[in-house]
């Protein structure tokens, strides 16, 4: 397959990128742009731990091909750092005793900041719900319900 | 409750590890580097007859057995095992070859091009297989790779003179780790020195295995750990053939190489849980006492030994229980097989004895109308009591706490007969009771002195950790800082951990087993002794402290007699499940809990291994199948919980102080996993009314209990 020009958003900078239309997001984020807070670990889409943000909504980076993001928007753990919300989440993940191996908390965190985005004060179900597509295997998952439930009770108009 | 240590201290790695600036293995990447794939095997067991490797383009090679310096094993093992197929197969997916180059995408085409002929034997597929001996042996005359007993009194009279024996047979399947890291290595040659990156839980195990890959001396490697995305047991063997393979060859190409696993590669072929069929037999008096347990205990190991003689030693030591019978025999047999291959594994050959042992307990009280509390309790271990080796319990066992908080927070005795079934549901209490030794004594003639850990008081005060105990996750960094800091009398946030690099701590042993905190947090207090008269000298001061055992401690490994485990937790474990009589699904509602895991030094992080453990176990009781002599290589087909199978695990705390360990701790790090299985079995027959002997319960198994006329 040809290379082609790739242009779209990341993390609020326009940036291009010449490769085969084919190639996975997952790989162009991490290897081309060493954006490695986005995670592999699983690369069919099972998992969680690639989750970023495509024009706003929780998208798995390992199953997106390059080509299909032309002209739009992506956020990685990288860019949501620096925003007010990442710094409640954090705050809440810690207090909670959410990470461990911490291999997962970056999809965790991304799913989790667009959930308390679209709902201001998700039930545990609700969050239950909305993040059975990210997988732990160290906490259990309570310790992380609870860190997004200390999170919407301290979110006040962060976002 | 012990009050030495009242607030959680935040972990140093949560902020790197929420913004993603905490660097895995495969987050490394360095100048001029290669990528590696394996080239696996596609048979079970045979002999290979050729390789046939596609025309490699510039700059790529092949690197196999035949270009390994030093020694192509892993002496690390009881018996040794080759990190490249020496010329034959023993399981599918063995490495056979690396290929290396700088596409990876380029590589994983090459070697699905790449042809591998064999001359196939005839492989084992089965436990019976491998006892019955009509196939070519793949160890030994017997396929045996160990067998210990262990015991005391009559059990043979016992059994002639019983009025009643009673024989339960269970069995327990695969479990893959599933940690979500999958693994990986980066090795970088220097000028006559080789870096390893790695993700494992020894690096100086590592560094030992590099070592003799290359045929060099151990001085001239480096190990350094990077950030561990998940062990559970999973990380201590596949890193160090991992480490030996890119080694070689980053040796071979003058380069950097990175090998980094797929998921698929790493269900098809890294270490999992031992599968086992365990029967257990006891011999009743007429007024159902029992008399005598005979324990007989099968582990499907695989294609090479690697850690099953040690798995099945500890697994076989802990097969008692709580219990002290008035008479007992257990065998324990590691068995060969060309199935995929199991290792070590969180709990390390408990879970499959305890669903064997409470299993069959439970299912007699059944049978008898006991209430199995009650009828376990006439044989629980009393301090002073012997072990079956001829030690000694020495120290107060919080077993009978344990069973009081978790009946009493579960309603246990008030619910257990009057649970409601709804339409087409039915609901069932179960119980099961556990203790986990730990660590497993080694021999008492064999000194530890080589191995230390450290602390080094730089000159401006700071105080660091120098310990090659690895950080998976588990919070272990943690509760050393406070031990440190609490026995220095020092403010914790002076308290730093060194990096896990062999050139700057010292070798001590890998992390595992459930010892770091029990053991060698008590040596890491005798350094903080020594240090402490030292405090105020100007300059750099360091101690090592050598490890030793305990002064109650001792271990004939010959005899196997003594003191098979320094320490023992106890805990008792409560399920409550909901069984849907439509599709035989089994939804655990909630979890209890209750473990007596000695002094706590950090409750949230004790909290965090007893949810997360618990929730382990109920993947290996429900969801976590892997055909026994088959493969399931995809998130697609082996499940684990997600946020939706996981229930409200209560973890409730005893603690009952162990005397040597460090302010009385014990250890938390496998126990929230061992009993787990046997209580949601025994809630799930008390909900159905049939007896469940397998691990996990799938609803293909239930379907045919509740059916079977």
């Amino acid at each position: 397959m040809n290379s082609h020009l790739i242009s779209f958003q990341l993390n609020t900078m326009p940036v291009s990128v010449e490769t085969t239309p084919d190639a996975r997001l997952i790989d162009v984020l991490r290897e081309h742009f060493r954006l490695t807070g986005t995670k592999e670990g699983c690369g069919e889409g099972e998992c969680g731990a690639c989750m970023i943000l495509l024009d706003d909504r929780p998208t798995l980076s390992c199953l997106v091909a390059i080509g299909a993001i032309d002209g739009k928007r992506v956020i990685t753990i990288e860019g949501l750092r620096e925003t007010p919300g990442f710094a409640i989440l954090a705050q809440a993940f810690n207090d909670a005793g959410a990470v461990q191996c911490g291999y997962c908390t970056p999809g965790m965190i991304m799913i989790a900041y667009a959930l308390l985005r679209d709902q201001r004060d998700p039930d545990e179900s609700s969050i239950r719900r909305a993040m059975a597509g990210n997988l732990c295997r160290c906490t259990g998952y309570a310790m992380i319900v609870e860190a997004i439930r200390l999170a919407a009770t301290r979110r006040g108009q962060s976002w | 409750m012990n009050s030495v240590f009242t607030a959680n201290l935040d972990r140093a790695d949560t902020p790197d590890k929420c913004d993603g600036g905490a660097r895995y293995v495969h987050d490394l990447q360095v100048a001029g580097m290669l990528h590696a794939v394996t080239v696996r095997s596609s048979v079970r067991r045979g002999t290979i007859t050729s390789i046939t490797v596609p025309e490699l383009p510039a700059g790529y090679v092949q690197v196999s057995a035949a270009d390994v310096p030093g020694v192509n094993q892993i002496s690390y093992f009881k018996d040794p095992c080759p990190f490249f197929a020496p010329g034959s197969v023993q399981y599918r997916g063995e490495a056979v070859l690396l290929l290396v180059g700088g596409d990876p995408a380029k590589l994983h085409r090459l070697a699905r091009q790449t042809i591998i002929e064999y001359d196939e034997i005839p492989a084992i597929h089965t436990m019976e297989e491998a006892l019955a001996g009509d196939k070519p042996p793949i160890f030994g005359s017997d396929n045996i790779y160990i067998e210990e007993r262990f015991g005391h009194g009559d059990v043979d009279g016992a059994i002639a003179r019983a009025a009643e024996v009673f024989t339960t047979t269970t069995e327990t399947g695969y479990q893959d780790h599933l940690y979500l890291e999958p693994q990986g290595v980066l090795a970088c040659p220097e000028v006559d020195r080789m870096t390893i990156y790695v993700s494992s839980q020894g690096p100086h195990a590592a560094r030992k295995v590099v070592a003799a890959a290359l045929g060099w001396d151990e001085a001239s490697v480096r190990v350094i750990q990077t950030t561990v995305g998940g062990g559970f047991g999973g990380k201590i063997e596949p890193p160090m053939f991992l480490a030996a393979q890119s080694a070689v060859a980053a040796h071979h190409c003058g380069k950097p190489v990175r090998l980094i696993y797929t998921r698929e590669e790493d269900l098809l072929c890294t270490t999992k849980r031992h599968p086992s069929r365990i029967t257990v037999t006891s011999a009743l008096a007429a007024d159902g006492s029992i008399l005598a347990v005979d324990i007989d205990s099968l582990f499907q190991g695989g294609g090479y030994s690697q850690s099953c003689a040690m798995v099945l030693d500890t697994g076989t030591k802990k097969a008692s229980g709580v219990y002290h019978f008035p008479a007992i025999r257990v065998r324990g047999r590691g068995l060969a097989s060309n199935n995929p291959m199991p290792g070590a594994f969180r709990g390390f050959g408990a879970p499959q004895n305890y669903f064997a042992l409470e299993t069959h307990l439970n299912a007699l009280a059944r049978k008898l109308g006991r209430e199995p509390l009650e009828m376990k309790r006439a044989l629980f271990i009393k301090q002073g009591d012997a072990t079956i080796t001829g030690g000694r319990y020495h120290f107060a066992t919080g077993l009978d706490e344990t069973i009081s908080a978790a009946t009493e927070a579960a309603g246990y005795y008030r619910r257990r007969k009057a649970l409601p079934a709804g339409p087409s549901t039915r609901r069932g209490l179960g119980q099961a009771l556990v203790k986990f030794g730990a660590p497993n004594s080694v021999d008492s003639k064999i000194s530890l002195d080589s191995r230390s850990i450290g602390l080094r008081k730089h000159s401006d005060g700071r105080i660091e950790i120098l310990s090659e105990l690895v950080e998976m996750g588990q919070g272990l960094h943690t509760a050393f800082r406070k031990l440190v800091a609490r026995h220095l009398d020092l403010p914790v946030k002076r308290v730093s951990h060194a990096p896990g690099d062999t050139d700057a701590v010292p070798f001590l042993s890998i992390t595992g087993a459930s010892m770091s905190v029990v053991l060698f947090g008590a040596t890491l207090l005798e350094a903080a002794d020594k240090l402490k008269a030292r405090l105020d000298e100007p300059g750099e001061v360091t101690i090592l402290q050598p490890a030793r055992q305990p002064d109650h401690v001792f271990w004939d490994a010959t005899a196997l007699r003594g003191e098979p485990f320094h320490s023992y937790a106890w805990g008792t474990f409560i399920a409550e499940v909901e069984v849907d009589m439509i599709t035989y699904q089994v939804q655990v509602v909630d979890l209890w809990v209750a473990l007596d895991v000695g002094s706590v030094i950090d409750r949230r992080l004790v909290q965090g291994q007893i949810e997360g453990g618990a929730v382990q176990g109920l993947g290996f009781s429900l969801l976590e199948c892997m055909p026994r002599d088959g493969f399931s290589c995809s998130l697609t087909d082996y499940l684990i919980p997600t946020f939706l199978d996981a229930p409200q695990v209560h973890g409730l705390i005893v603690e009952t102080p162990y005397p040597p360990g460090p302010y009385g701790a014990k250890c938390v790090g496998e126990p929230p996993l061992v009993g787990v299985g046997p209580a949601i079995a025994d809630a799930v027959a008390n909900a159905c009314g049939v007896e469940i002997y397998q691990l996990p319960i799938t609803p293909e198994y239930l379907l045919q209990r509740m059916t079977k006329r």
